[in-house]
């Protein structure tokens, strides 16, 4: 990782050194340059300004002697000038340009010098400054010439030339040149060791900010960058780390995301596979999209062979869940079916099925789920159940038709046996002519009850008054609960108490109703009459018989209509069972709800006559 | 044939058993008549009848309800069984708790009369 991340920053850093270095190298060179230039200057002008003054000094002091040709003293003055520094030689041309005294050269007295210098020195009519190579090792000298004039008059008398060495001011010049460079050497040295601090100052934060970086693309998001520059570098480092933050806060909402889609995945799948229910969702072309296990037990197929098939190939066109769920998509509504048989390899099955439109959020139409469940056994222990009951409900109805029908029975009976031995005695005969025919009515109120319970129904409804029927009861039951304490509270509807019917079961069965009312309350009590229609959506007439007597426990609710089912001692128990066959022939019901000890309610519901 | 010392108890919730009872028995043994278990209990109590004729489906305390308590007592009574359904453990069961015959209705008046004049002799 720290290979990876190096060489980007020391090229940085490099480049840096390399530019900087160069700017002052070029910088320094051109600051060497120049004062070189400028020192050098100075330094001539200097030596030739004091070539030129020491010329003009020798020429004012040497002016008479040139007048007067008094080579003595210009020698002498020759030779005093060359002992000063610098000075080569000194020479002193006469009116003649002849040689009027050359310092250390006695012999070159007299002579006119023939070299070039010497010609135009001789000839010069102004102050003249000629750079030459002086003797055998050929030294650099100014040769300085300053013409001599008698005041007032433009005549010259003669010239003085001086020969300066520079060699002196070539040192000091070197000496200078090397000055400056040692100088500009140590300010490189200092510039480019500055250059490195500052480079590295610079690009250290940014290889920093470059690992970082690079730690950062590779994942490892838990770092913050540790800058504190307070420049551009800091700032950068400061917007990434909140760029960081920013990213990492994003990676672990997308992480936490994940986490909850993976574990809400896996909860569905939980869910799914748990489910003792079969569950099968199809998509909006009606494709399978899932199955569960459940659903793969009970329809014999398995996820792979339905996925994304359509669901007519995999169930059948035929088979009731495709025939739900197509029209469950198709219409758009709940489909519940308590009970529906789907064949299987072996025995059929019966299942208790559900189907409803799947949604997206925006509660469009994407597919269409059918919940269901196996009640195979259920089905069976009903049907078990079913039986048990029946066989029950028969053994009350067959011990309750002995009972009814053996007593009376027996009684004839006994009494025709003893005719032929009594029949003078007038007390039998009084009891034979009260017990048999009362016996006999016994047995025939039976048998008609009876056919009365198992008869179709064929008489002709025709339109009667209800609340006119009702009464009639009431009447005819008003001595008796008068006699009681029962108070009757009519609430009948007078405007809706017209319906089909007939006129003498209906009026058998409100009797049933008011007899039971009345013997469910020995020690007074109240019956409450009330009519109306069930609801606003549903016209047909309703009819509550309220009493407030003893009322009945959940077992007796159970039987309450089964035939010869009674609690009473002189009860037959026909009296409901044929109450609720002959509401059932008017295509109404009866219900009864009851608290024991308070009273019971029978509702019953009749359709009213159309018109 | 004057048996009117010997007392017998027809215990049925039918009022035409309990009539032909009357009419079959009533002019030789002195006859009580109860029309539920309890109303028999106490009177086997406090008349001691020596035979008893009793129906089993009653309501409230029935026939062999009856019987097992005479039995639990050790009562000294005969007990003949009236019924209009005929269950073979019903009958078994009501012999082993002591009952000495299992009539069914319709009731023959021979039998009747048979067992009364053999238990009362
Ligand atoms: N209003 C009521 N209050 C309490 N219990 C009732 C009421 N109506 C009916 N029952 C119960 O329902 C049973 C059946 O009633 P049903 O009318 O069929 O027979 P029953 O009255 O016993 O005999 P019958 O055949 O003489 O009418 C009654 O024995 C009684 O226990
Ligand atoms: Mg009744």
């Amino acid at each position: 990782m720290d290979s990876k991340k190096e060489p980007k920053s020391i090229r940085l850093q490099t480049r840096l050194i390399l530019y900087s270095t160069l700017v002052i190298l070029l910088l320094m060179a051109l600051v060497i340059i120049i004062v070189e230039k400028r020192q050098s200057e100075t330094i001539q002008e200097e030596a030739q300004k004091r070539g030129v003054t020491m010329a003009r000094h020798l020429a004012a002091v040497s002016t008479n002697a040139l007048l007067t040709y008094n080579y003595v003293i210009l020698e002498q003055n020759a030779e005093r000038v060359v002992l000063e520094e610098e000075v080569l030689y000194v020479i002193i041309h006469d009116k003649e340009d002849k040689v009027a005294a050359y310092s250390q050269h006695d012999e070159k007295q007299g002579m006119i010098l023939t070299d070039e210098v010497s010609q135009k020195a001789a000839r010069a009519r102004a102050p003249l400054i000629q750079p030459i190579l002086y003797g055998e090792k050929e030294v650099r000298v100014l040769d300085i010439s300053i013409p001599v004039y008698i005041k007032e008059s433009q005549e010259k008398w003669g010239t003085i030339r001086i020969g300066l060495s520079l060699e002196g001011m070539s040192s000091q010049i070197l000496k200078t040149r090397l000055n400056l460079l040692l100088l500009g050497g140590f300010a490189i040295v200092l510039g480019i060791l500055g250059s490195v601090f500052f480079a590295r100052r610079i690009t250290q934060p940014i290889s920093k900010l470059v690992g970082t970086t690079i730690a950062a693309a590779e994942g490892d998001l838990e770092q913050a960058i540790d800058i504190h520059t307070g420049d551009e570098i800091g700032e950068l480092g400061k917007n990434f780390n909140h760029m960081i933050e920013q990213i990492r806060l994003h990676r672990n909402e997308l992480e936490d995301r994940l986490r909850q889609i993976t574990s809400l995945k896996a909860y569905n799948d939980n869910i799914l596979a748990s489910m003792t229910n079969g569950l099968i969702t199809a998509d909006s072309e009606l494709k399978v999209v899932t199955l569960n296990e459940r659903a793969e037990q009970i329809l014999e197929k398995t996820k792979e062979e339905v996925a994304n098939r359509s669901l007519d190939q995999v169930l059948g066109d035929r088979h009731p869940l495709y025939g739900m769920m197509a029209e469950t998509f198709a219409q758009d509504r709940v489909i519940f079916q308590p009970e529906i048989e789907v064949k299987r390899s072996e025995e059929p099955m019966w299942l208790t099925a559900s189907a409803s439109v799947l949604t997206d959020g925006e509660g469009k139409k994407i597919g269409v789920l059918a919940v269901f469940q196996d009640i195979t056994g259920i089905k069976a222990l009903e049907e078990k159940l079913r039986q048990a009951d029946r066989l029950a409900a028969m053994g009350t109805v067959s011990a309750g038709l002995a009972h009814e029908i053996k007593n009376p029975l027996s009684a004839i009976k006994t009494f025709v046996a003893l005719l032929p031995r009594k029949f003078q005695n007038p007390s039998f005969m009084e009891k034979f002519n009260i017990t048999v025919p009362r016996e006999i009515d016994r047995i025939n109120q039976l048998v008609e009850d009876l056919l009365e319970l198992t008869r179709i129904r064929e008489h002709l409804f025709v339109a009667l008054d209800v609340n006119h029927l009702i009464l009639q009861v009431i009447d005819l039951y008003s001595e008796e609960m008068k006699k009681k304490q029962i108070h009757f509270e009519n609430h009948l509807d007078g405007t809706i108490s017209q319906i089909q019917g007939n006129a003498e079961t209906l009026y058998r069965a409100f009797s049933n109703l008011v007899i039971n009312a009345i013997q469910a309350m020995p020690n007074g009590g109240t019956l409450r009459i009330s009519t109306g229609l069930i609801s606003s959506e549903n016209p047909d007439l309703r009819i509550a018989f309220s009493d407030t007597g003893m009322g009945m426990d959940a077992e007796t609710t159970k039987n309450i209509f089964n035939p010869f089912f009674t609690t009473k001692d002189k009860g037959v128990g026909l009296g409901m069972a044929l109450t609720h066959k002959i509401i059932e022939d008017h295509k109404g019901t009866i219900e009864v709800v009851s608290v024991e000890g308070k009273g019971a309610t029978f509702v019953l519901s009749l359709p009213v006559a159309k018109k | 044939m004057n048996n009117f010392t010997k007392r017998i108890l027809i215990v049925d919730d039918d009022k035409g058993i309990l009539d032909s009872f009357e009419v079959l028995l009533g002019d030789r043994y002195d006859l009580v008549m109860a029309d539920n278990g309890y109303e028999a209990l106490r009177i086997i109590e406090t008349e001691q009848p020596h035979l008893v004729f009793l129906d089993i489906k009653m309501p409230g305390l029935d026939g062999m309800d009856v019987l097992k308590k005479l039995h639990e007592e050790q009562k000294n009574v005969e007990v003949v069984i009236i019924t209009a359904t005929h269950r073979e453990e019903t009958e078994r069961e009501a012999k082993s708790l002591g009952a000495i015959d299992f009539l069914m209705k319709p009731l023959n008046i021979v039998d009747v009369e048979r067992i009364a004049s053999q238990v009362l002799s």
